[in-house]
């Protein structure tokens, strides 16, 4: 190809010589250099005119103009420089000026390696340089280039040596590729030598170490093994199998791969021998045509991991065994929140199948109404990876359900992250059936206090603060507060009944009385109320009093339901001292001047009639009594249909209706002996009115008619006493009897009842 | 019975009591006055100086019950014996008294009359 090209060009180089111009025809096709060369002035150079030039510099001239490679010519001693097209781009911003200098001079940052060069190569030696480094500014900025230069001298027409031709072969791209793949061989080499686990690589049939890594020195103590036959280097290892597994995957080809190996390694070199557990792999390496050549030992000491696994397992049955025996409930859940494991106590105390409440099954058990609450917590606990606790009823193999506090923490793995869920159930049934008893017992203590108007009380009695509970400001008629010293209550206290209070000596020397009653004026509403007050002292361990404790009641309504008691009391011994006086005074009035069977009987029957009328009176509580009724219900022991009664409501007191009762009965007594009810035609008409003829009267009368003839009676006997006499004073008036032909009419004109108000 | 025979003022609210125990005062021998409360008691004693005993129950409705009648008594005609009767027990009579629980005989109440005059 290149004898063609040439012969091509040249081929050109006839056509030019054909143009006229016979002297530079030895420049034409050679390119933008050629042109250059052609019309440069050489006449100032050591080469003068391009026809003087000898026919050895212009076929050399002509050859290089024609190549392809980068080329340079330095002719003559002082090296005078031309170039081919080629060669320009190494020229760079030199080009073209450089052209036609002494290379020493155009080139001076090499000057010195030039002046070499041509000074070799003129003796007729070549030089040759291999992927030299050279600074070459090539664009502008220096830059690192690789090159080979090759330089061999050009001989003139005698012969000798007269210019030098230099070849220069960019090999920049090689060197940078080759630099890559050394480095790429580094990078394998580090990764090995900094592996985690250890290898080796083992060669010939005694596996003797070519190269171990950090690793494995590590594992064999820093020994230096390398160019040692196995059995030489780690002799420890003898009768444990390694070496006869080695030769037995040297021998087959095959690789043998071990786990958690036992093996009794020297970590140091003076180090006792020591257990390790070993994972390993001999992986046989063949040369290209199939044979084992080596092994390549890779493995990992695992032994950490073994003890940190044993450990681990160690914890775990720790944790099994120390959870089956606690009483309470224990479980554990994954960190997705399902269950996992539980202790038999679940077992036992829910009936269920082992393994039958694992995952979400747990919520059978939970009482339906609590299920809820707990599903809620316990998601809320996976999510935010915190405390879990909650309180539901879990149904017992017999049904019953009973309360549990359930409780679980997370237990972080080694990573980020939670590894389980460590659960207990404990029952709180007990307790939180006294806690709800207690409390509602406390609120029936505070409903009956409340009810009672009874506080508490709690006295500090060095510094006389007194605080009180619940009710106790209300009593007293103050705001609610925490606490008061006690001088604000002793200012309630009425003054008449503070010398029962306790006061500072009583209380210091305990000697206060502990129960007493005493009555307030209410600051609020200067109500009076009577308080009870009941306190224990507490004393301190010199036996001092420091505390007073106690309850307050008020007990104005019991005290006034006393008073009225007592009023009542004192007004039935009155009432009946005195009707034993009338019954007296009847009995001996009645019993005197007569036989006693006459007497008895007589007796009897005022008896009744005063009997009748205090019935009357204890229906209205002995407050007032009806005219109409005193009179009717007294008249029933007579013939009724003789008698007619007539008159305006009119209440009487009392006194007023006995004195009237017993007065009816002795002149129903006398008429029914002697008078209009002693004959059956006979009539007596009860009547009464008010007469207004100044002051307003009551006129009452007792009229007879249809009866016998009757006189005034010769002798004034005690039934007369009670109409004329006992009837009037009672009523504050006047009694008349009058005795005409028609019979007795009694006459009360007295002052008008004052009459009880109406509500 | 010497004469002139004293007066006994009798002051009861009860008229069958008051008018009892007159009467039998009177058939004792006495000149009896009758009241029926404190009031009239007072009235009869500024008119009739001659009352040497008044015989008054405690227990009265009015102005003054039977102990504040005894103690105006005593203020005001010193000279006068005080004779007390009640139907209550837990009466505490003033000194220089004579008390006599209800319900009493009406002999005890002439014995006392004559008691309180000796």
């Amino acid at each position: 190809m290149v004898s063609a090209s040439v012969g091509m060009r040249l081929g050109v180089a006839m056509a030019a010589l054909n143009s006229g111009m016979l002297d530079l025809a030895f420049l034409s096709g050679g390119g933008a250099m050629g042109r250059l060369i052609a019309s440069f002035d050489w006449t100032s150079t050591p080469l003068g005119r391009i026809a003087d030039w000898n026919p050895s510099l212009k076929t050399t001239v002509s050859i290089i103009l024609r190549s392809n490679v980068p080329m340079c010519l330095l002719w003559g001693p002082d090296g005078v420089l031309l170039y081919n097209d080629a060669f320009s781009r190494f020229a760079a911003n030199r080009h073209p000026s450089v052209l036609g200098t002494n290379v020493c001079e155009g080139w001076p940052e090499v000057a010195e390696f030039n002046r070499n060069v041509i000074d070799t190569v003129l003796q007729g030696k070549t030089l040759s340089f291999q992927d030299t480094e050279m600074a070459l500014d090539l664009h502008g900025v220096p830059e690192t280039v690789w090159m080979n230069l090759d330089y061999s001298p050009v001989p003139d027409e005698t012969g000798l040596p007269a210019g030098v031709l230099a070849i220069v072969v960019d090999t920049t791209a090689k060197v940078m590729s080759e630099r890559w793949r050394d480095g790429e061989r580094d990078r394998l080499r580090q990764m090995f030598e900094q592996a985690p686990g250890f290898m080796a690589v083992l060669a010939g049939p005694d596996h003797v170490f070519e190269m171990t890594n950090a690793a494995y020195l590590q594992l064999v103590g820093h020994r230096d093994v390398i160019g040692l036959p196995a059995r030489r280097a780690v002799p420890e290892v003898e009768g444990q199998g390694f070496f006869e597994l080695l030769d037995q995957v040297f021998q087959t080809g095959e690789a043998f791969v071990g786990s958690a190996l036992p093996a009794r390694l020297q970590r140091r070199p003076d180090a006792p021998v020591e257990e390790r557990s070993l994972d390993l792999v001999y992986q046989p390496i063949r040369n290209p045509e199939g044979e084992v050549v080596g092994i390549f030992v890779e493995g990992a000491d695992v032994t950490d991991r073994m003890v940190a696994q044993e450990a681990l397992r160690q914890s775990e049955a720790q944790f099994r065994t120390f959870a089956e025996s606690m009483p309470n409930h224990v479980w554990t859940a994954s960190p997705d929140g399902l269950l996992t494991w539980f202790n038999p106590r679940v077992y036992s105390y829910s009936g269920a199948k082992v393994g039958a409440l694992d995952g979400m099954a747990w919520a059978a058990i939970v009482h339906p109404d609590d299920l809820e609450l707990a599903a809620g917590r316990w998601e809320e606990a996976i999510v935010s990876g915190v405390f879990y606790e909650t309180e539901f009823r879990l149904r017992r193999h017999d049904g019953a359900y009973r309360w549990h506090i359930a409780r679980a923490v997370p237990i972080l793995g080694k990573e980020d992250g939670i590894a389980q869920w460590i659960g207990t159930n404990t029952d709180i049934h007990d307790q939180k059936a006294a806690v709800q008893k207690l409390a509602d017992s406390e609120r029936r203590l505070k409903l009956s206090q409340n009810a009672a108007r009874i506080s508490a009380l709690e006295l500090d009695i060095a510094s006389g603060t007194v605080m009180g509970l619940d009710g106790f400001w209300d009593l007293w008629g103050l705001t609610p507060r925490e606490s008061v010293h006690i001088s604000v209550l002793e200012d309630i206290v009425l003054q008449e009944d503070r010398v029962v209070r306790s006061n500072p000596d009583t209380r210091t020397n305990g000697t206060a009385v502990p129960n007493v009653e005493y009555r307030i004026r209410s600051p609020d509403t200067g109500e009076i109320r009577w308080v009870s007050r009941n306190v224990d002292f507490v004393h301190d361990e010199t036996g001092k009093p420091v505390k007073m404790f106690g309850v307050m009641q008020d007990i104005t309504a019991r005290k006034s339901y006393e008073a009225r008691q007592s009023m009542l009391t004192h007004e039935l011994e009155h009432r009946i001292k005195n009707i034993l006086a009338m019954v007296s005074a009847i009995a001996s009035q009645t019993l005197r001047n007569t036989d006693i069977d006459t007497g008895r009987a007589v007796f009897t029957e005022r008896l009744r009639a005063l009997a009748t009328a205090h019935d009357l009176l204890n229906e209205t509580h002995w407050t007032d009594a009806s005219m109409m009724q005193v009179i009717g219900n007294t008249v029933t022991v007579f013939p009724v249909q003789q008698i007619t009664i007539a008159g305006p409501p009119i209440a009487l007191t009392p006194k007023m209706a006995l004195s009237l009762a017993l007065a009816i009965h002795e002149l129903g007594t006398n008429a029914l002996k002697y008078g209009a009810l002693s004959t059956p035609n006979g009539r007596v008409s009860i009547t009464w009115h008010i007469a207004v003829e100044g002051a307003e009267t009551l006129v009452w009368t007792w009229r007879e008619s249809g009866g016998p003839l009757v006189g005034k009676p010769s002798r004034r006997g005690f039934g007369s006493f009670l109409v004329e006499r006992v009837l009037a004073t009672d009523f504050e008036g006047e009694v008349r009897m009058d005795y005409t032909d028609g019979g007795l009419s009694c006459t009360l004109t007295a002052p008008v009842p004052a009459q009880p108000v109406v509500s | 019975m010497s004469a002139p025979a004293p007066t006994v003022l009798v002051v009861e609210d009860e008229a069958l009591l008051l008018l009892s125990v007159a009467e039998s005062l009177r058939d004792d021998g006495w000149i009896v006055l009758e009241a029926t409360n404190a009031d009239v008691a007072l009235v009869q004693l500024a008119k009739h100086p001659d009352i040497s005993v008044v015989f008054t129950d405690i227990d009265m409705p009015g102005s003054m019950d039977g102990l504040r009648l005894a103690a105006a008594v005593r203020d005001s005609w010193p000279g006068v014996k005080v004779i007390l009767t009640s139907g209550k027990t837990r009466v505490v009579p003033p000194q220089d008294s004579v008390f006599l629980p209800k319900p009493y005989a009406y002999e005890a109440v002439t014995d006392a009359v004559r008691r309180v005059l000796d």
